[in-house]
């Protein structure tokens, strides 16, 4: 008779715990919840970023001229600037177009972007005197201009930024260097290209 | 035994009792109405509430769930970024440049609701497998630290290139939002960070130089879950739904357990 009873007790609480961890799952149930979702994405069409000066040769009286654009060969808009680089028996007098600054660093910027397939508007013209005696047809044209450009970077109101664009964006060097007036269209560009951070 | 008969009786009573209201604890929010019919009888019409929940992105629903009056769900879902990708089509790839991603959430139900999102970053081949070298951190959203009421949940989101979910943003609305109501915008516009024109490799040919740029071909991703919860009880509700602990300050203020 005990034995029943205490069977009958372990039966009971053993219901009324099923019963209550059974309401408390009810009640996580009974909770409304909702969810929708969605997902979607863009494909970076990046291309290259690149140039190529132009700098044609005419001589004039008491030496050289050198008319330095920079066309954009690539696909995207981009920041240009032109250094010069020649030896100490040139004497070079750069005349700088409409857009162009002294940066005051051995460069000279062009301060719009040049957009793809576009180059700069204006030209800086460069005129170079050397003692005649040293030079002599057809050698090379020993002013080296060096070209760089990087690629525009937009700030937050969407703007094309120059600043931000000389200091965050990676930078691509082309170099060229002009034979003597006789063969004055003849332009050999020898490219390099670095990341500033390696500069 | 009748005494026997008696025990078992009560046994039975007792366990019905409790099973009804069991069956009865699980009817929650449910509006009942007494509707007299023409035969000159009532008869007791049951309708539950209904939750949904809806994204809104640049004014547009892309993403909804409701149910109806059968308990059906009713969804509908649009792809996200569809504004980006004309912008770009048509202006090609700007750099740094801040394209509108205006995203809120609507609450397209019948009750109140708490909700929050999950926004996933990331980078995709053109086989659509995510790629987990590139980085989500240059997809850029400007509500990533939360703004107009939304909180960041810290524990749940990535924070820098080596945080536990770089590609996650988990983000809860502080308020309720009635019926038909909407949230303020939980995010205004997606950058792409200007560092992904840095990561690149060059090959030389000649005179020739070619410029490879690692994220070039890959697409920016964003997957956004909204998820909404009731209201009533929304502290047992949301730990349930959720698994977070949240407090409810008594003007409804939800502020995350941290």
């Amino acid at each position: 008779m005990r034995k029943n009873r205490m069977k009958k007790t372990i039966c009971l609480s053993a219901a009324a715990c099923l019963l209550v961890g059974g309401l408390a799952v009810g009640r996580a149930m009974a909770y409304f919840t909702a969810y929708a979702e969605t997902s979607g994405g863009v494909v970076m069409d990046m291309g290259f970023t690149t140039i190529e000066p132009v700098e044609p040769v005419d001589p004039v009286e008491g030496g050289w001229i050198k008319h330095i654009t920079v066309s954009n060969t690539g696909n995207y808009p981009c920041f240009v600037r032109v250094r010069l680089l020649y030896g100490g028996e040139y004497t070079v007098t750069p005349t700088l177009g409409a857009g162009w600054r002294d940066g005051g660093d051995d460069y000279y910027y062009y301060e719009s972007q040049v957009l793809a397939g576009g180059k700069t508007e204006s030209e800086i013209s460069a005129m170079v005197e050397a003692p005649k005696d040293e030079l002599t047809d057809g050698m090379n044209f020993n002013v080296i201009v060096v070209a760089e450009c990087t690629p525009v970077l937009y700030d937050e109101a969407g703007n094309p930024s120059f600043d931000l664009s000389w200091s965050k964006g990676d930078i691509i060097i082309q170099e060229s260097q002009s034979t003597l007036p006789d063969q004055p269209q003849e332009s050999q560009p020898e490219t390099t290209a670095e990341n500033k951070e390696g500069e | 035994m009748k005494k026997k008969n008696s025990f078992f009786t009560k046994t039975v009573l007792l366990f019905g009792m409790a099973a009804v209201l069991l069956v009865l604890s699980t009817v929650g929010s449910t509006r009942a109405a007494l509707i007299y019919n023409d035969g000159n009888a009532y008869r007791i019409q049951i309708a539950a509430s209904y939750i949904g929940v809806g994204l809104i992105e640049n004014e547009d629903v892309v993403s909804y769930r409701s149910y109806d009056r059968n308990n059906q769900a009713v969804e509908e879902k649009k792809d996200l970024l569809s504004g980006v990708a004309a912008q770009i089509d048509k202006e090609g790839f700007k750099p740094g440049n801040p394209y509108q991603e205006a995203l809120s959430v609507t609450n397209a139900g019948e009750i109140d609701s708490y909700v929050r999102v999950i926004v996933y970053k990331s980078w995709k081949d053109g086989t659509g497998d995510s790629n987990t070298v590139l980085s989500p951190e240059l997809i850029k959203l400007d509500g990533e630290d939360g703004m107009n009421g939304w909180v960041k949940d810290e524990n749940a989101s990535g924070s820098g290139a080596d945080g536990d979910y770089r590609e996650r943003l988990v983000l809860y609305y502080t308020k309720p939002i009635a019926n038909g109501g909407e949230t303020p915008l939980f995010n205004k516009t997606l950058t792409i960070d200007p560092d992904v024109m840095k990561v690149f490799s060059q090959k030389r040919d000649g005179n020739k130089i070619t410029t490879s740029y690692a994220y070039d071909g890959y697409s920016f991703n964003l997957e956004v879950e909204v998820d909404a919860v009731q209201t009533h009880n929304a502290v047992d509700a949301i730990k349930s739904a959720w698994g977070v602990d949240v407090t409810i300050a008594p003007d409804g203020t939800l502020s995350l357990v941290r």
